[in-house]
Parts: C-alpha cells; sequence; structure tokens
C-alpha cells in the first residue's frame, strides 16, 4: 500500500511573496476552487495581518472551498493572531524562527523568547478552539536539540502539527531526511515539510521529509514563490504518485496551472 | 578531491553553436574551475583545435571506426570492448540492474547514467553496493533527472563518498544542473570556497544566445529574479543580515540583491526606498498612508511599483498633503 501524504498548497500565501505577482480578492478565490477541486488537503489562504484582502476574503473563502481546510499564517504576536481569529480558519498557522541567525541576528530576541512566544501564542489560539500548527523557520540552519526541546514544549501544550521550513533552500535531501527523523524520534508530532528550490532540490527534499515520516508537504501551483520558489506541486505529484498516494487529480492540476498563468497575464505594466 | 564533469558540449548538436561560442563556453568553464568537459563528435569536428588547459570527453559507439580523437583524454563506451581510454558506460534504469554491473567490475572506470529514481529506495544501500563493486574513484555518477531529483542525487553521491559527477549547464538534456551541484557543494563543503563564479552571468548568457532560448528569471543560481525581495519581513530581515535570508552572497554568483516595491512591502521597504530616491523620511501618519497607498496600487495592476510611480505616490500622499 502506497504511503498517504497530505498537500497543503501555499500558492495564495508563501507562492504570492514572489515579488511580482500580486494576486487580487477574485483571482485568490477561483485558485482556491480548483485548489480544492483538485484535492488539496488545506489552503493556506493568507496573512491577515498585512491588511491587503480583508476578513471578508477568509470567510468568503469557508464558503467557496468544500473539502480543503483553510489555515492563515501569523507572526507571534499576539495582535496579528487576534486578526487571524477574526478569519474564523481552521488551522492558525504560526511562524517563528528556530535558528540562532534569525532569533538573535534578525529579531534581535533569545530562546526563552521563542519558548515563551509559542506558549503565549499556542493559548490564544487553542481557547478560541482553532486548531494551530507551529512552524520552525529556518530550520535547515538551526541547533537539532534547540529544535527537539522546542517541539517537546508544542507537544505539551496541545500541538499536534510541527512544521519544518527550510526558508533559505539549502538542504540536502539526506540532511532534510535526518532532522525530521531525529524530531520525530523524540517526539510525537506529525511532521509537515516546507522545501525552498534554490539549489534546484524541493521535490528531492520533500521526497527525502516524507520518507523520514513527515505526512504533509507543502507546494504552490508552478513552483511560485521567494527567490526560486517552492516546491512545484506538478512536479511533485508526477515524481511521486507511483510510490506515494498524494490525492491529487493530475488532470485538473493542469487546469489550476493555466488558470493562475492566464492569471499572470493580466498584469498591467 | 571531487570532480565535476561538465556535458553540456555533449548536448547542444540540435543548436550547432559556432566555433567561438563553444571555445568562449571552455574559457567561462575554466573561470570557474571546471577542467572537465564532455563533448559530442559534432563539436569535436566544428571546434577543430581543442583549446589547452582542459580534459575533454567523447562518447564512442561500438561502430565508430576511429581508435583516437586526438586532443581526447577519455571515451565514454557502451558496448565496446575495454580499451586503454575508455569509460565503460552503464545506462541503469531500474536498481534491480544494479547486479549486472558486477560484470563489469574489471573496467577501468564507470560511468553509471540513470539510477533517477532511488531516492524512492534505500539510495545509501544502493551507493554502497555500486562502491563494493568498484572503488569508489572509479565510478562517474550520472544521475537523470526524470523525478526532479538528479541535482539530489548528485550531491548525495558527493557527500557519501563518489568523487565524480556528471552534470550539465542549466540542467540541460535531463542532467544534474552544473551550477546547482557546485553552489550545494560549496555551502555544504565550502567546496572551492574562494572561487569567483560571477562568471556565470556570462555563462548564461551564451547558453541563451546558443540554445536561443531564455532561462528562466527563477532558475536556482542562475535567474535574473532570485535575489529580489519584496516582503515586508524578508525584506526587514536582509536589511538587519542578509545572511537572515540569502544562503550566499548573491555577488558570488554575479548577481546582487534587489528590493522590490509592491502588494507585500513593509514600512522598512517603503523608508529604504525614500533613502534611495532622496525622498524626505515621511512621518509615522504618511507612512502608513503611503504604505497602504502603494499596496492598493498593486494590487489594481496586480504589479510591483517602480521607481517613477513610487514618487508619484509619494508626491500625492506626502508632498501634497504637506503643501495643504
Amino acid at each position: 500500500m502506497k504511503q498517504q501524504i497530505k498537500i497543503v498548497d501555499t500558492t495564495l500565501r508563501d507562492g504570492e511573496q514572489r515579488p511580482g505577482i500580486v494576486l487580487n480578492v477574485e483571482d485568490k478565490l477561483e485558485l482556491a476552487q480548483i485548489l480544492d477541486e483538485i484535492g488539496i488537503f488545506e489552503i493556506e489562504a493568507g496573512t491577515p495581518s498585512i491588511g491587503t484582502e480583508g476578513i471578508d476574503y477568509y470567510l468568503q473563502i469557508r464558503e467557496k472551498v468544500k473539502k480543503a481546510k483553510i489555515s492563515v499564517w501569523s507572526r507571534s504576536n499576539t495582535k496579528d493572531i487576534k486578526n487571524a481569529i477574526l478569519c474564523n480558519p481552521d488551522i492558525i498557522h504560526i511562524g517563528i524562527p528556530i535558528s540562532y541567525v534569525q532569533i538573535y541576528s534578525k529579531l534581535k530576541k533569545n530562546k526563552v523568547w521563542v519558548h515563551n512566544k509559542i506558549s503565549e501564542c499556542m493559548d490564544l489560539i487553542l481557547s478560541e478552539n482553532i486548531q494551530v500548527t507551529i512552524g520552525f523557520e529556518d530550520a535547515s540552519r538551526a541547533d537539532e536539540g534547540f529544535m527537539i526541546e522546542t517541539a517537546k514544549l508544542i507537544k505539551d501544550n496541545g500541538g499536534n502539527i510541527l512544521r519544518i521550513a527550510d526558508t533559505v533552500g539549502v538542504l540536502t535531501p539526506q540532511r532534510a531526511y535526518q532532522i525530521i527523523r531525529r524530531i520525530k524520534d523524540k517526539v510525537d508530532l506529525e511532521i509537515e515539510y516546507h522545501g525552498h528550490n534554490d539549489l534546484g532540490m524541493a521535490v528531492s527534499n520533500s521526497i527525502m521529509s516524507v520518507k523520514a515520516g513527515a505526512g504533509y508537504i507543502d507546494c504552490t501551483l508552478l513552483g511560485i514563490g521567494e527567490r526560486s520558489g517552492n516546491c512545484n506541486l506538478k512536479e511533485f505529484v508526477k515524481s511521486t504518485s507511483h510510490f506515494f498516494e498524494v490525492g491529487i487529480d493530475k488532470m485538473r492540476l493542469y487546469y489550476a496551472e493555466n488558470m493562475l498563468l492566464d492569471i499572470f497575464h493580466k498584469k498591467v505594466n | 578531491m571531487i570532480r565535476i564533469i561538465d556535458s553540456t558540449l555533449a548536448m547542444l548538436d540540435k543548436y550547432v553553436p559556432t566555433r567561438e561560442q563553444i571555445q568562449k563556453f571552455c574559457i567561462f568553464m575554466k573561470e570557474i574551475g571546471i577542467i572537465d568537459l564532455e563533448i559530442s563528435k559534432q563539436i569535436y569536428k566544428e571546434i577543430k583545435e581543442l583549446p589547452k588547459g582542459f580534459r575533454f570527453y567523447m562518447r564512442k559507439d561500438s561502430f565508430d571506426k576511429q581508435i583516437d580523437y586526438p586532443g581526447i583524454y577519455k571515451y565514454f563506451a557502451n558496448q565496446r570492448k575495454n580499451q586503454e581510454k575508455d569509460i565503460k558506460e552503464s545506462q541503469m534504469n531500474d536498481i534491480k540492474e544494479i547486479v549486472h554491473l558486477r560484470l563489469q567490475k574489471d573496467t577501468n572506470q564507470v560511468r553509471i547514467v540513470g539510477l533517477d529514481d532511488i531516492f524512492f529506495h534505500d539510495y545509501l544501500y544502493i551507493f554502497d553496493e555500486i562502491k563494493k563493486i568498484f572503488h569508489k574513484d572509479k565510478i562517474i555518477f550520472c544521475p537523470e533527472d526524470t523525478y526532479g531529483c538528479a541535482t539530489g542525487l548528485a550531491v548525495e553521491w558527493l557527500l557519501n563518498g563518489g568523487k565524480e559527477v556528471t552534470t550539465t549547464f542549466a540542467g540541460c538534456g535531463c542532467r544534474a544542473a552544473t551550477e546547482e551541484v557546485y553552489i550545494a557543494m560549496y555551502i555544504v563543503k565550502r567546496y572551492k570556497p574562494t572561487q569567483s563564479l560571477d562568471v556565470l552571468v556570462k555563462i548564461k548568457k551564451l547558453f541563451e544566445e546558443i540554445t536561443n532560448e531564455k532561462i528562466s528569471d527563477f532558475k536556482p543560481i542562475l535567474g535574473e529574479k532570485i535575489f529580489q525581495v519584496e516582503s515586508g519581513i524578508h525584506v526587514d530581515g536582509i536589511l538587519k543580515n542578509p545572511a537572515n535570508y540569502e544562503a550566499y552572497p548573491p555577488e558570488k554568483v554575479g548577481q546582487k540583491t534587489e528590493i522590490i516595491i509592491g502588494k507585500h512591502s513593509g514600512c522598512n521597504s517603503i523608508l529604504m526606498k525614500c533613502n534611495y530616491l532622496g525622498l524626505k523620511k515621511p512621518n509615522d501618519e504618511k507612512l502608513n498612508i503611503l504604505l497602504k497607498q502603494i499596496k492598493l496600487r498593486s494590487v489594481e495592476t496586480r504589479n510591483s511599483i517602480s521607481d517613477i510611480e513610487f514618487k508619484k505616490i509619494y508626491k500625492e500622499v506626502v508632498e501634497n498633503e504637506a503643501a495643504n
């Protein structure tokens, strides 16, 4: 029996962060519908705190999408999370830096601050009966011991799913496998893998993550995303469908890609 | 010591590159430290005199009557009797075929082509099995890209004791991409850490000229737009320390960071742009209005905001208001 994988599509959030790509509310609603139809398990609909779509968009997407779960992305601050809660999603995803370079150099904070923030955010979201997932940003350059310690804290706080993000796209396949395997060996959490294609290895790393026990893989249509993009949904499905059960309608996937290309053509120069 | 054999010049026959283009390609490759190049027979004929300072490889068929081609260092041959300069080439379409390699264990050197799906199996065990048959120094691994894994496989081979891989520029011909393997090894193993790779930009232009096809703006390492950054969180991080979001300096590969203004911009990007364009820093209230207007304009046009547009919006929001 093939191993089952759930696809998390982040075209509407991380994909749109590719400079020069702009999707309006109508585009996003249309894309969400087709993503739902092709069998995406979870649609990451956006980042409410940036305020470009408005809460109505998130409420509308809930109405349009019949099967897929709707998640929203949030930074680890209370104001942003309250905004996210108003959007009534199935899942709120909190992205939090986990590498020392990002904690100390970008945020100018420390490890205790990271742990306190995670607990605070999870309490707030879970008290609203909304599922929460935590994402380790820049996990590829992070200390494994600190990741495991933090993963245990997430589990203790009632979390079930942990996202491992190769934020700068530097993982190699074996390293992706090791990070996920070591976390899974120590903490009973489901793992979601979020890869970037900076070294042309997003598909390879996603495959190895599944082999290490990841049950969720993040992808985008046409592989759009920051820099060289995210794991390309079509390429991942094409590569893995003989080996893994991804539950994606390949024919409709081509249609979804064409729909996105049509949107790009509407750009005003 | 690892060796990357670049096979791009064995893949370009249909584009008929000129002698000058071939020579230029060789020189550029040498500038990034790659002197092992596989060429096709057509390229060999076109170039007439092979440039010095390289090791050239060429594929030979069993019906090839000519035994030796002057200047060629080694030959990839699949059916021929094992000659001194021959590297036996074995196409492996399935892991079960690895047992056949045992029949070739007495060959000087072997190039294994294919094995494109081994990430779905125990690939480290497969690597070990191959290394049991041949000494690791005698194996050149040439993974194919049917499953989008060729670069990953080439890198894993090198990280697990393998010494040689065959790749192509931009991964043409369904191979691992030379530049991706190179940078991955630079990041993971400090491979040639002081080697400047800014000539990659020139190789890319030459490759586009030869093939008459544009390389994607987002192609890893080579894409013109891969160092553009727009999202507020990322711009903020890069302004604090580029290493926050850049795995290697863009200058290493002849590129530079470019901050784009648009729907996903944050206040820091706007301030940075004002400074860059010599515009007076707006107060907090004006800054928020300016940011909002920029996002609205970006959504309207489904595009990022050019400097001209930025100045126009700035004038409307900041200067006109100030005049009032």
